[in-house]
């Protein structure tokens, strides 16, 4: 038997209309596992598989209420071997792999895949004498769940992630028969409920009211309600042997099944796909004793196909899985491609291009091009091959198809192979992931509604990081995200042991080995975070391992964040330091003053001048020009920096309007200059502090000691007292009184002035003169001026260049011949002349 | 270095132009990723420096509406509010107004793009500024790294003359960060930028190994070879304060002494008073007038000696006289359609040349008058400075209420040339400082000490300067800094700038150049050993105009960066506060 015939072989058409095969309802059974080690399924027990082909959960009771839950793989590994749980009621899986809990306390708790408790969220308030749970697909990759209790209340979580009960009942107090819970896209959380042969349905936040349903059958009561996978549809089962297909809203019958043989009860009702329902059936309380039929949902044919069972069944978005002690078989739809390509004697163009494909590896490929060159439309026959393909288990079946579609391509031009590789790529992953080892029967169709995302939670859960990295890869489509994830949570594994393991969790050889061990894989990836582990180890309370960890970090911020993460600080402050990055120091010294004690913090700075030099620059800037001044004085006072404590305040009796302020901050740069130990700034500084009271005194604060003198020039008495205040030498003290009166136009006193003493000569008296345009005054005093130099100065002073170059001239003093040229550039005529003399004057 | 004409006529070598587009690409960048129309808000301090990027037109060409400063709450049409501003509180102060008072609809979206670097202290201040209330209603925080700024067509600055002081009166550091920071943004469009950094003194060695740092850390992306890029062979990095005198005295190029006498601005234009540069007495005295110096001739006579200017101005005369020197009758068409051509350029260099002899004429004036006695006393501390007694003509120029920033470059080449200066000698001309220009000068004199400009000769190490003294007298002899024969006309020697003095940091770089920069600190290996130009020198401190004329008469330096274009006067006003 060929691989195909294998496969063929498990398809049974339930539905066979008078017309054409394609349009019959075919079941495919395919045997996804034969277990050489039985799965034990014990009685009585509960049994759930995760949707998308994810574990199983199987409860059985050991002693009267306590129940024990094992977690296994499809094929028997197990996850968790033993949860006990006393009191259970029921167990169902979410749609993001978590398993839920009931017990008949009316306690909800929720597992992970792996069976570690996620939440427990108590029920009793709401409900008593729990009856039923059932978990809805919602949006969003979550799921919510609901719990019926004998009072016909229903309470319901939207989000297993974010609990939050809410509760609706129907108006009736007699028993709910049946009931159903499901989320539309963009809609509320729908409740619908059978009491009897009356419909009630009902939105979150609204009551349930009576639906209009003019379908419905008397004399029975309706025991299930089932929703299609799209909730378009509804299966309703009534327990005088029918059931009924209604569209959603529960207005309209679109189809009636009538089910035969009364003495067998339904106890499960559900939808294989799309097109077909299946009936769970028992004759009395004999649990040997059941079978499952299958009817089409839209024809009515006496085609259904009936089976006895003793296994466990698992609805899933496109078929149901049945699973056996020792085997697991898919039921689905054969979709109409598989029927065109594979069917017997199908005539459509796929079959030619799968048949001439096929003969391409026999001694028949001669008459590969015959067949080819049958069909019409090869891009169709491509297509269809490839749709086939990824129905189809078997690896070798899948190549076959894919050669074909392949083959095809060579008669087409400009095919869009895109879809063609992507294919190929997620077969791969589907037949990795239905080996054996993972025992991961999903179908292409679920692994699409799944996505990558999830599909590489569900691994990383189950801590499958090898080949969740595989997989991955394969795909290459979540991005760098995907990797980093998978590794962090590999990291995250290793940490939980660690920590949980008293022993390595204080063994430094250990730690290391794992630190290595870590660097290792994640030095691989470099965009994956080391840092990101470095946090995970601190959150695992392994600070050891974080600081090793941390240092193969390249990233020199997120060692810093780190190392403040772990309370590292002067170490975070040292390594910020020594990135020589401003930026990661003022962080860390940001964080500092938000943590610690300002004396604490200053002292940790304190230690480090880059950070100290950052920290006073951030208090520069950081307040007000007063208080920024204060604190930065006692920072230098902490540092003993007298130097620039006393150039701080000289700075603030520069800045500083207000005398008394003022004469205060000189004393105290006078005093910085006293502990700095350097006696003739000290000097100088208390001088300067000395004299500034008695400028106040005279209400000249603003004016410099050059100034005063000016100012007072023609009171000798006055001079005298500046003079001996601020320690002035008699040049000063000439220069500035001949200016002073100048200034003040006391001539006759500057001429007593001139007669009495004239130590420095009389050139300060023709400048002054000069400087306050009083030119004829210049002449007396020239009139007193002797000496070659005093002379040619003089005159340069007053602006006769000619005559002083001529004395120069005469003297052969080129030196000073130039300097007289180059001052009398403005006096153009001079200029000239001088210019000539300086020419004429022999080198 | 070839010295080209690039658009809007302006006069610059390839290096600085690169620099200039990468700016400039930036800039737009950071607009155009703002999708829709967008209004510019700014910070005035930062209008002059970005335009020296970007022309009004060209923003306009980005979707650029209309330009708003920070303090006109005017609703706008745009989509964008963008917001260019400096990193400093005022900024914020500001920015925060205008989110309080001007009225636009929350449609209009505000995107702040700080200049050149978004502090994190500000960022942090602007989040937590009434409960994020603020950064709430921004829609990003960006910044835009123009960094580099043109200088004379030549060398690129980054504008901080405040360096100097920061580092030595605060120690604070971040200033070479930025440096290191800026350079590394300039190797991002060098072809290939694991070039070697050669450095010689404590802050360019920290520069050096910082930007070496960045660039370690970052990943190497290839450069887009559709993008000019520049093509160094090597960095060079060297410290200002190997050399603090230099800048201290009075420069004599052209543009040197047209920056000590009337401060070139950012923009490339000084202003002058217009009654003396039109030399109209009826002219109100207080009015000025601006003078562009981004043009050709300027380019051409930026360099040389003030002495040479009537030569030089004289033979631009020349060439102009024998542009215009046609004969109508004898002209045949198409000579004719080339010098209708050529009218334009010819009327504007007329104009220019006009302008440039004024301007010489004016310096050459103050130059006579005012500085020929301090270039004189200058040069006799150059050849005999003596610590043990004050220089008479310091004196009285403090006595006579002399310019201060003069007197204080005096003492600066007093105690720099003699190694220190007695204690004695120190006090009298801190007490006398004092005494003339009061408190607010002795604190800048007192600073001039820490920064090392003054020193106490064999003092108790109290306000001792933490950076390498300059020894002057042991420079002198190793690197010839006063050299005999100096031609003025003709510059063969770096020493014609100061008029016989060179520049003891331009000499440390010829000698580096000479000797392959060795016994120079280096990081990273040669590429190119065998060739000795393309190196890009860059003067972390400040660099005068008068030592970019001396830097220019070596070819192996392709291009000149500087942490600012400085003067002597410029050093001393910023000096900072505590």
């Amino acid at each position: 038997m060929s691989a195909l015939d294998r496969d063929r072989a498990t398809w049974i058409n339930i539905a066979t209309p008078d017309s054409t095969l394609n349009d019959a309802v075919t079941l495919r059974f395919q045997r996804c596992y034969s277990l050489a080690e039985s799965i034990k399924f014990a009685d009585p027990m509960h049994f759930a598989a995760c949707p998308y082909s994810g574990p199983i959960a199987i409860c059985w009771h050991n002693v009267e209420t306590n129940w024990t839950i094992s977690i296994q793989t499809a094929t028997g590994r197990f996850l968790k071997e033993k949860i006990l749980v006393p009191d259970m009621h029921s167990v169902a899986w979410t749609r993001n792999h978590q398993l839920v809990v009931l017990t008949y306390r009316g306690t909800v708790m929720i597992y992970s895949a792996v069976g570690d408790l996620l939440n427990e969220i108590p029920f009793s308030q709401s409900i008593h004498d729990v009856r039923d749970l059932r978990v809805f697909e919602t949006y969003a990759d979550d799921s919510g769940f609901a719990v019926l209790d004998q009072q016909g209340r229903i309470a319901v979580v939207n989000k297993v992630t974010e609990p939050v009960i809410w509760t609706i009942s129907p108006p009736s107090k007699e028993q709910v028969t049946a009931w159903a819970i499901i989320r539309q896209k963009s809609k509320l959380t729908r409740v619908v409920v059978a009491i009897s042969e009356i419909f009630y349905s009902g939105h979150q936040g609204e009551h349930l009211t009576v639906a209009d349903t003019p379908w419905v059958l008397s004399n029975g009561e309706y025991r299930h309600i089932e929703f299609r996978n799209d909730l378009e549809l509804v299966a309703v089962y009534h327990n005088s042997g029918f059931i009924q297909i209604v569209a959603s809203e529960l207005t309209v019958e679109v189809h009636r099944i009538t089910v035969a043989n009364p003495d067998y009860s339904v106890i499960k009702l559900g939808w294989v796909g799309s097109s077909a329902v299946f009936a769970l059936r028992r004759k009395g309380h004999d649990v040997r004793d059941r079978n499952i039929q299958f009817y089409s949902a839209a024809s009515n044919s006496d085609g259904n196909y009936e089976l006895l069972t003793l296994q466990n069944i698992a609805v899933e978005s496109d078929g149901i899985k049945l699973y056996g002690g020792t085997d697991v078989t898919f039921v689905s739809i054969v979709s109409d491609a598989e029927k065109a390509v594979l069917g017997v004697v199908s005539q459509d163009d796929s079959a030619f291009l799968y048949e001439a494909a096929k003969k391409l590896d026999t001694n028949e490929s001669h008459s590969a091009y015959e067949n080819a060159i049958m069909v019409r439309d090869m891009p169709h026959a491509i297509r269809q091959c490839i749709l086939c393909a990824q129905a189809a288990w078997s690896v070798e079946i899948q190549k076959t198809l894919l050669k074909a579609a392949k083959f095809g391509m060579a008669f087409t031009s400009g095919y869009d192979t895109t879809e063609f590789v992507k294919v190929i790529k997620l077969l791969r992953v589907l037949n990795e992931l239905r080996s054996k080892r993972l025992g991961i029967p999903i179908s292409f169709e679920q692994l699409q509604i799944l996505g990558e995302s999830n599909l590489l939670n569900r691994l990383i859960e189950t801590g499958e990081f090898g080949e969740a990295m595989k997989i991955h890869e394969w795909l290459e489509t979540d991005g760098p995200e995907g990797a980093d994830r998978i590794l962090l949570n590999w990291v995250h594994g290793i940490l939980k042991r660690t920590a949980a393991s008293s022993k390595t969790q204080y063994d430094a050889v250990e730690i290391k080995k794992l630190n290595d061990k870590i660097i290792a894989k994640l030095s691989q990836y470099p965009h994956v975070s080391i840092a990101d582990a470095a946090k995970w180890a601190i959150d695992a309370k392994l600070p050891t391992l974080a600081r090793l960890l941390i240092k193969s970090d390249p990233d020199e911020s997120k060692q810093v964040e780190v190392l403040l993460k772990l309370g590292d600080i002067t170490e975070a402050l040292e390594k910020a330091a020594a990135t020589d990055k401003p930026q990661l120091i003022l962080q860390v010294i940001r964080h500092l003053m938000k943590i610690q004690r300002r004396s604490d913090y200053e002292l940790t700075i304190r230690k480090i001048p880059l950070a100290q030099c950052l920290y006073q620059e951030l208090i520069r800037e950081d307040s007000d020009c007063r208080v920024a001044g204060r604190q930065m004085l006692a920072l230098l006072e902490q540092a003993s920096d007298y130097e620039r404590q006393m150039l701080l305040h000289l700075d603030t009796a520069s800045n500083e309007m207000n005398p008394s302020e003022r004469l205060n901050a000189l004393r105290r740069a006078k005093d910085a200059s006293h502990n700095l130990g350097d006696k003739p700034l000290e000097e100088i500084l208390s001088d300067v502090a000395a004299f500034a009271p008695g400028q106040s005194q005279r209400n000249e604060d603003q004016l410099k000691i050059r100034e005063a003198v000016i100012a007072h020039a023609s009171d000798p008495g006055k001079v005298a007292q500046l003079k001996q205040q601020a320690k002035l030498a008699d040049k000063q003290v000439f220069y500035w009184t001949i200016e002073g009166l100048v200034k003040a136009g006391k001539m006759e006193q500057l001429f007593d002035m001139a007669q009495k003493k004239a130590n420095y000569g009389y050139l300060p008296f023709i400048k002054a003169c000069m400087k306050y345009n009083k030119i004829e005054e210049c002449n007396k005093y020239f009139a007193k001026v002797t000496g070659y130099e005093n002379l040619v100065a003089a005159h340069v002073e007053m602006g006769n260049f000619v005559t002083a170059a001529k004395m120069a001239f005469d003297r052969r003093d080129s030196d000073t011949l130039q300097n007289i040229f180059m001052k009398s550039f403005k006096d153009k005529d001079a200029y000239e002349k001088v210019g000539r003399l300086v020419k004429s004057l022999p080198r | 270095m070839v010295i080209e004409e690039s658009e809007g006529n302006y006069w610059s070598c390839v290096e600085v132009r690169i620099g200039v587009e990468q700016a400039r690409r930036q800039l737009f960048a950071a607009l155009d990723s703002l999708e829709g129309t967008k209004s510019i808000v700014w910070d005035k301090s930062l209008m002059r420096k970005v335009q020296q990027f970007a022309s009004p037109q060209l923003f306009k060409q980005h979707d650029v509406a209309e330009h708003l400063a920070l303090n006109n709450y005017k609703s706008v049409q745009s989509a964008h509010v963008v917001f260019f501003l400096s990193p400093t509180l005022n900024a914020l102060d500001s920015l925060c107004a205008y989110i309080d008072k001007a009225s636009n609809p929350s449609t209009v979206l505000y995107q702040v793009f700080f200049i050149p670097e978004a502090w994190y202290v500000i960022r942090e201040k602007l989040k937590e500024r009434e409960n994020g209330h603020y950064w709430k209603r921004l829609e990003s925080v960006k910044e835009i790294p123009l960094v580099w700024f043109p200088r004379d067509g030549e060398c690129l600055s980054l504008s901080q003359p405040e360096l100097p002081s920061r580092l030595l009166l605060n120690g604070d550091w971040t200033y070479l960060h930025r440096c290191a920071v800026a350079l590394f943004n300039l190797l991002q469009i060098q072809a290939s930028p694991s070039i070697p950094i050669y450095s010689r003194g404590q802050w360019a060695e920290d520069v050096a190994r910082m930007t070496h740092k960045l660039r370690a850390n970052s990943e190497q992306t290839p450069q887009n070879s559709s993008q000019s890029s520049l093509q160094f062979n090597r960095i060079v990095l060297i410290d200002r304060w190997l050399d603090p005198l230099s800048p201290m005295l009075t420069q004599l190029t052209y543009a040197g002494l047209l920056d000590e006498l009337f401060e070139i601005g950012i923009n490339a234009s000084l202003s002058v008073s217009k009654c003396d540069f039109e030399e109209n007495a009826q002219l109100d005295p207080f009015d000025q007038i601006d003078i562009q110096l981004d043009e050709e001739l300027f380019h051409r006579l930026k360099h040389v000696h003030i002495n040479a200017m009537g030569i030089e101005l004289s033979k631009i005369l020349q060439e102009i006289r024998e542009d215009e020197n046609y004969d109508k009758e004898k002209m045949s068409v198409a000579e004719y359609q080339l010098l209708v051509k050529k009218m334009p350029r010819i009327l504007k260099r007329k104009k220019s040349a006009g302008q440039h002899m004024r301007l010489a004429e004016m310096s050459r004036s103050e130059l006579s008058q005012k500085l020929s006695d301090i270039v004189k006393i200058q040069k006799e501390l150059l050849f005999s400075s003596n610590s043990d007694k004050m220089v008479p003509f310091i004196e009285e120029l403090i006595i006579e209420d002399g310019n201060l920033n003069d007197v204080l470059r005096l003492i600066a080449v007093h105690s720099l040339t003699a190694g220190g200066l007695k204690t004695t000698v120190l006090q009298q001309y801190r007490r006398m400082i004092w005494q003339s220009y009061g408190i607010e000068a002795l604190n800048k004199f007192m600073k001039m000490q820490k920064m090392g400009l003054v020193r106490e000769k064999g003092g108790s190490g109290k306000m001792a300067c933490e950076h390498t003294p300059l020894l002057f007298q042991q420079m002198n002899k190793q690197y010839d800094l006063l050299p005999e024969h100096v031609n003025e006309m003709t510059p063969n020697d770096t020493a014609y700038a100061y008029s016989g003095y060179a520049s003891l940091l331009v000499r440390i770089i010829e000698e580096g150049i000479k000797l392959r920069w060795a016994a120079w600190n280096k990081i990273g290996e040669e590429i190119f050993p065998n060739d000795n130009s393309q190196v890009a020198l860059f003067v972390v401190g400040g660099l005068t105009r008068a030592e970019i004329a001396s830097l220019r008469l070596l070819p192996q330096i392709s291009l000149i960066l500087t942490s600012s274009v400085t003067t002597g006067a410029k050093l001393l006003e910023n000096i900072t506060d505590i």
